[in-house]
């Protein structure tokens, strides 16, 4: 075989295939006249082609599609079942959290919210308190859903909680930890629970209960101090607004009979809601 | 290239719709199993690999691209799945083989090597099929798609991702070592 024929060779598969340009066709047809070598190999792949091309054409079985289906079908898992029903599940879980933010407001981006989910409602008849949509009570806690109360103070800058259930270590202004505490209330009290939203009122009280210790300050321009009386089994829950008010709910594990001697302080927000005192009992 | 190749189609078929799916398979069964056939050589083998070829289209339905070629995609399952399923066989060292001889249904070549002899219609069917039992995977792929689907050299580049340049010369040695193969039956 020439080095002529070598070169042609590379063309044989466009030349049989119909695909090669007219020149080249040419080139290789005035070669395969003049040399019998090419002139037969180009023959013989002709025929080698066209012996593929006549092959008959095989048609699947007729029952091709039913025998898938009915293996689609068998092979199936829960899940594909499910499937149309977790589609469903997913577009009304989205409507509903559109909803819910369309209706409540939206928190405001780039500012992480803490979230503590608080027990559910007491036995005593006080339903966990829902959020009402409030003007002057727009807070971090007014978008979230009812149930989930914000527990930790955000960054400045937030909109007040408007009297959320803070946790009641909330701030630093009782050094002597005695927020949160019980403490004996002196007999000098009037012992009924109350609310101080005055500095004079509240040195006066301070000082009436610890007379040796200074006065912790309290911001009253946006807080107040509630004062809740009782056992020496008492605690402070929560505060939190409900229907226009802000609900103290209070423990007082010891029934009757014990004097009201003991006192619980707490540091709530100014929110200019009625405050309401309620014992929870078990 | 396809039965309904348009976006349309193929978003009935991504949108799980049966009637699209069920037009899938009726266009593209016959396609499906004769390259299963003439890739295995082997009838039965060739039925079930094209159910599960479909079988598999319908698993993977949603992943279809609209920019693709639906015809393409499913070329490329079948071959992929002859592959793999020739592959097994091979090493369960049972029915196929790469030589003709194990291949049930064909004929051995050597028997029909006599020059000039005539062979019935059936016969020289089978020994073609034979010669293309033998050929290596990647000539086998490149001559079905060109000399029995009548793909374009473009089409079959897409489909198995290679050059115009590769794919012309792995056909002519296809070509080649099938003409060889079939000497006794080619008289020139």
């Amino acid at each position: 075989m020439s080095d002529k024929c070598e070169a042609l060779t590379g063309l044989l598969p466009g030349y049989i295939d119909g695909e090669l340009p007219a020149e080249e066709s040419a080139r290789v047809e005035a070669h395969a006249a003049s040399c019998e070598i090419c002139r037969k190999e180009l023959e013989r792949l002709n025929i080698t082609v066209e012996l593929l091309r006549n092959l008959p054409r095989y048609q699947a079985s007729t029952r091709l599609l039913a025998e898938v289906r009915n293996e689609i079908k068998k092979r199936r898992t829960i899940f594909d079942r499910a499937r149309p029903f977790l589609k469903l599940a997913g577009v009304l879980a989205l409507a509903a959290l559109a909803f819910f933010f369309l209706k409540n407001g939206i928190p405001p981006a780039g500012q992480p919210v803490t979230t503590q989910k608080i027990p559910g409602p007491s036995k005593n008849g006080i339903k966990r308190p829902a959020l009402k949509k409030d003007k002057e009570n727009k807070g971090i806690s007014a978008s979230l859903p009812t149930g989930w109360q914000v527990v930790e103070k955000e960054a400045a800058g937030l909109p007040s909680a408007g009297g959320s259930s803070y946790r009641i270590a909330e701030t630093q202004v009782f050094q002597n930890a005695y927020e949160g505490e019980t403490f004996a209330a002196s007999a000098g009290n009037d012992l009924k629970n109350r609310v101080i939203g005055e500095e004079g009122e509240w040195k006066a009280f301070y000082a009436s209960v610890f007379p040796k210790k200074s006065v912790p300050q309290v911001d009253f321009s946006g807080k107040l101090v509630v004062a809740v009386y009782g056992s020496g089994a008492l605690s402070i829950i929560s505060a939190e607004p409900f229907e226009e008010k802000l609900f103290i709910s209070y423990r007082d594990t010891v029934k009757n009979g014990t004097t009201s001697a003991y006192c619980c302080l707490k540091v709530v927000e100014k929110t200019g809601l009625e405050i309401i005192f309620k014992q929870e009992r078990k | 290239m396809t039965v309904k190749g348009d976006a349309r189609f193929i978003r009935h078929l991504r949108a799980g719709r049966g009637k699209a799916f069920n037009e899938l398979v009726l266009g593209y069964k016959d396609r499906v199993f004769n390259l299963s056939y003439r890739f295995l050589g082997d009838w039965q083998e060739a039925n079930e690999l094209a159910r599960e070829v479909f079988i598999s289209l319908n698993k993977n339905i949603r992943s279809f691209r609209v920019q693709s070629g639906l015809s393409t995609r499913i070329y490329k399952i079948t071959l992929d799945m002859c592959k793999s399923r020739l592959a097994n066989l091979r090493s369960e060292k049972n029915k196929i083989t790469a030589g003709a001889e194990e291949v049930p249904g064909t004929v051995n070549l050597r028997v029909l090597n006599a020059p000039n002899r005539l062979l019935e219609k059936k016969e020289l069917e089978m020994s073609v099929q034979a010669a293309i039992n033998a050929l290596p995977e990647e000539r086998k792929e490149v001559l079905l798609l060109r000399d029995i689907e009548g793909l374009s050299y473009r089409e079959i580049s897409e489909i198995l991702a290679i050059e115009e340049k590769t794919l012309k010369l792995r056909l002519n040695k296809a070509r080649q070592v099938l003409r060889d193969g079939l000497a006794g039956v080619i008289d020139v």
